[in-house]
């Protein structure tokens, strides 16, 4: 054991009345500081300090404790501070930092200031396992321990068998031994608002306490039951607010609230070790509760985190859907198209050979009648003719104007395409309405040649494209697929310059309309980010002999690098909430459409220049070919 | 001076076909036709240089270049264009293009495509009555392309004949 010293920090405080207190069995020093104190344990590394006295009159409390223990081996020194004052304001510091321990007004007496001394230095010792030095009597403090209530601190440190013990034996003794009750799992000793006649004490066995609520059955923990199961129900006027349920084979005893009042009346002490099972009790309920609280709070979080989960989950869901359904409109508008374009077929070519005939006979007529020549010549001319510009047709107009001074006719001649001054002028005003009568008719039938050409080059590039999927693969020329696209996409580029660079024989064995789509998506999509003006630059090469490759480029504004890397994912769409026929369903399609074909696609976009790259393998029949 | 028509379309055929239909206006009415915005504009130069007044414009929307819309959007900020009246013959305009043109381009009749050749001349007719009463014009100097009920009211309502 090392010698111990009593640290005094002020001279208020009598050293003697301290050396008296502790009788020798500790040195006592005065120092003028803390600094000092510290310094004195340096130089003593011996020296062990129980305890330390400060007189706050004499010392800055708040600064002098921080700096004492800031020494190490002073962590689980007790202090005590001496004052005159009966309040103070100046200890928040000490207080918040656990380092002020014990505050006394100068005490009035050295009896009881020995009290206050031997006793701090007992429980010094005993905690560090040497045989404490003797208490000294204090005659208040004597007589409280004969109080039973002085017993409560100290089995609040006992553990709860113990406790158990203690008040099991008090109830043996003051109403004789008490049968032990033996009991399975499964019983209920209290009911939940029924009323509580008595206390059961646990002496083996688990008990479980529930309550039934609006979301079924709680369950509390074990541990919040308590040894006197039903004494918090006498608290509150005896309804029970738990079931309490054994959980386990339980050893207890029964005592009624009358045996338990009597036996309290016989033996006073009692009272404390209930009231500290009921201290108990509570108190680990309050944990349990405080417990149940945070983990509450993790739930809701836990629940916001769900929930949060749950709607980018219905967002995707509701995107893909709209995918879908997208898909299945296309799927569907393509059979129709298949449909409509071979229906289409017949009445086209009909009206292709009508316009051959009608063109025919109107020449062969004309030619039966008297100057049916020179109508024939004239309606031949119309036919034959290149087209001229409205201005021109203008300027052809104000002639005829003038050489037929009738803006009528003159009008009507240039609508049927006779522009010529010198003839108008050689006719007579009957010979005039013949040859507009035939040159009109020439027209006509020009333009319904013209119109059922163009509608039948529209039938063959749908039918192309519109080809069922199931068809087998075949030799696909990339120049006519990209031109039949093109012509079937031409309202939508509208207003933009469509440039085609095209290489020879570029053949690809390929599904036509999985490639149509393809060039359809890319299309768009560069007309899309060109917003109706700019160009687009259709490319066809061959890099090496089994490679063909395509390329759509745009002017357009570009694609921010961050979007390059994601524009091929599926559900991406830079239009936030709308899937897009061109954006987001294009390219992820486009991609599987040119992969199923053997293929694949790259983009590289900077403001100004945007380039799709599709590669497909080249057709092995083309190297024979060539 | 003579009330003018400018029909805009940029397919000779169907240019063709509007030429025909409305041919027996042209005895009466300047009838101009252009292939595209910018001959639109050279046809209101020779128009206004000739004093004719341009009275109602037909357009396509679909055009190269500048669109039908965008041309009647344009047109409301010259003079000389201002007051005709305004139709759109198409097969094509979206929702979009059509809100703007009868939001910013003063949109008076639209006619989808393809037209009935009957219907086309009534409209020509009823526009061409409408430009010439709103603007205080003598029914007189056109009235064989006029809507012949509404011109003679017009001329009854003001014995002495309107003013130019």
């Amino acid at each position: 054991m090392n010698p111990m010293t009593i640290a005094v920090l002020g001279e208020r405080i009598s050293l003697d009345d301290v050396r008296a207190a502790v009788n020798g069995q500790a040195v006592v020093e005065r120092f003028d500081s803390a600094q000092d104190a510290r310094d004195y344990l340096r130089a003593h590394p011996e020296i062990d300090i129980p305890l330390i006295l400060l007189h706050a009159e004499c010392v800055d409390v708040s600064t002098a404790l921080p700096l004492l223990y800031a020494e190490p081996r002073l962590a689980d020194t007790p202090n005590i501070v001496i004052t005159d004052d009966s309040a103070h304001h100046d200890l928040s510091d000490v207080i918040d930092s656990g380092l002020l321990q014990a505050l006394i007004l100068t005490p009035s007496s050295p009896e009881i200031f020995a009290w206050f001394i031997t006793s701090d230095v007992a429980s010094w010792m005993q905690r560090r396992g040497l045989r404490p030095i003797a208490v000294a009597p204090a005659d208040a403090a004597a007589r409280d321990r004969q109080h039973p209530h002085a017993n409560l601190l100290r089995m609040l440190e006992m553990n709860e068998d113990e406790l158990t013990q203690v008040f099991i034996d008090g109830i043996d003794e003051a109403l004789d031994p008490r049968p032990r009750i033996f009991l399975p799992a499964g019983v209920r000793l209290t009911r939940e608002d029924q009323d509580v006649e008595g206390v059961f004490v646990l002496i083996q066995g688990r008990v479980a306490l529930s309550r039934v609520t609006a979301t079924g059955s709680l369950r509390l923990h074990h541990g919040s039951t308590g040894r006197v199961v039903g004494l918090l129900s006498l608290a509150r006027q005896k309804d029970a607010y738990f079931t309490a349920t054994t959980t386990t084979p339980c050893e207890v005893i029964l005592l009624s609230i009358e045996q338990l009042e009597r036996a309290m009346l016989l033996k006073p002490e009692l009272s404390a070790s209930l009231a500290v099972s009921a201290i108990r009790g509570l108190s680990q309920r309050l944990v349990h509760s405080e417990e149940l609280r945070i983990e509450r709070n993790e739930l809701t979080v836990k629940l916001q985190h769900e929930q949060e989960r749950l709607i980018a989950t219905l967002d995707e869901l509701q995107e893909t859907r709209a995918e879908l359904v997208s898909k299945a409109r296309f799927a569907t508008l393509g059979e129709l198209s298949a449909g409509v374009a071979h229906e289409l077929n017949n009445p086209v070519a009909a009206l292709r050979s009508a316009a051959d005939y009608l063109g025919a006979d109107v020449e062969r007529l004309l030619g039966s009648y008297p100057d049916g020549e020179r109508l024939a010549a004239v309606g031949k001319g119309v036919m034959e003719r290149q087209p001229m510009s409205t201005s021109q047709e203008r300027a052809a107009r104000r002639e005829l104007e003038r050489v037929t001074g009738d803006p009528e006719l003159a009008f009507r001649l240039v609508a049927a395409g006779v522009t010529d001054a010198r003839l108008a002028s050689s006719l007579s005003p009957d010979d005039v309405s013949a040859v507009e009568a035939a040159a009109s008719i020439a027209m006509a039938a020009r333009n319904i040649g013209t119109a059922s050409q163009r509608i039948q080059d529209l039938v063959r590039s749908l039918r192309s494209y519109a080809r069922p999927e199931r068809e087998a693969a075949s030799d696909v020329d990339l120049n006519e697929s990209l031109d039949d696209t093109l012509a079937l996409v031409a309202h939508r580029l509208h207003g933009i310059e469509v440039e085609r660079r095209y290489c020879e024989h570029p053949i690809v064995r390929a599904h036509p309309p999985q490639l149509g789509q393809s060039w359809t998506n890319l299309l768009v999509n560069a007309a899309d980010a060109l917003e109706g003006s700019g160009k687009i630059v259709v490319v066809t090469s061959r890099p090496d002999p089994r490679t063909l490759r395509v390329e759509v480029i745009d002017n357009g504004p570009g694609i921010p690098a961050d979007l390059t890397a994601r524009i091929f994912e599926p559900r991406f769409t830079t239009k936030q909430g709308t899937v897009r026929y061109g954006m987001g369903l294009g390219l992820s399609l486009t991609r599987s459409l040119v992969e199923r074909n053997g293929g694949t696609i790259a983009v590289r976009s900077e403001p100004g220049h945007t380039v799709f790259t599709v590669e497909l393998p080249a057709a092995s029949t083309t190297e024979d070919e060539k | 001076m003579k009330l003018a028509v400018l029909v805009i379309e940029d397919e000779p055929p169907v240019r063709t076909a509007l030429a025909r239909d409305l041919a027996e206006f042209a005895g009466t009415i300047r009838i101009e036709l252009a292939e595209s915005v910018d001959d639109a504009w050279e046809v209101i130069d020779e128009i206004s240089n000739d004093g004719d007044v341009l009275a109602l414009i037909l357009s396509d929307h679909r055009l190269p270049g500048a669109s039908g819309v965008d041309f009647l959007v344009s047109s409301m900020a010259d003079p000389r264009t201002r007051d005709a009246r305004r139709v759109l013959v198409t097969g094509q305009a979206g929702l979009q293009d059509t809100i703007r043109a009868i939001n910013d381009g003063h949109l008076d009749h639209y006619i989808a495509k393809p037209w009935d050749a009957a219907e086309l001349k009534k409209i020509v007719r009823d526009q061409l009555t409408t430009f010439v009463l709103d603007n205080g014009i003598d029914p007189l100097i056109a009235l064989p392309a006029l809507d012949g009920v509404r011109a003679m009211e017009a001329l009854r309502r003001s014995p002495g004949g309107s003013s130019t």
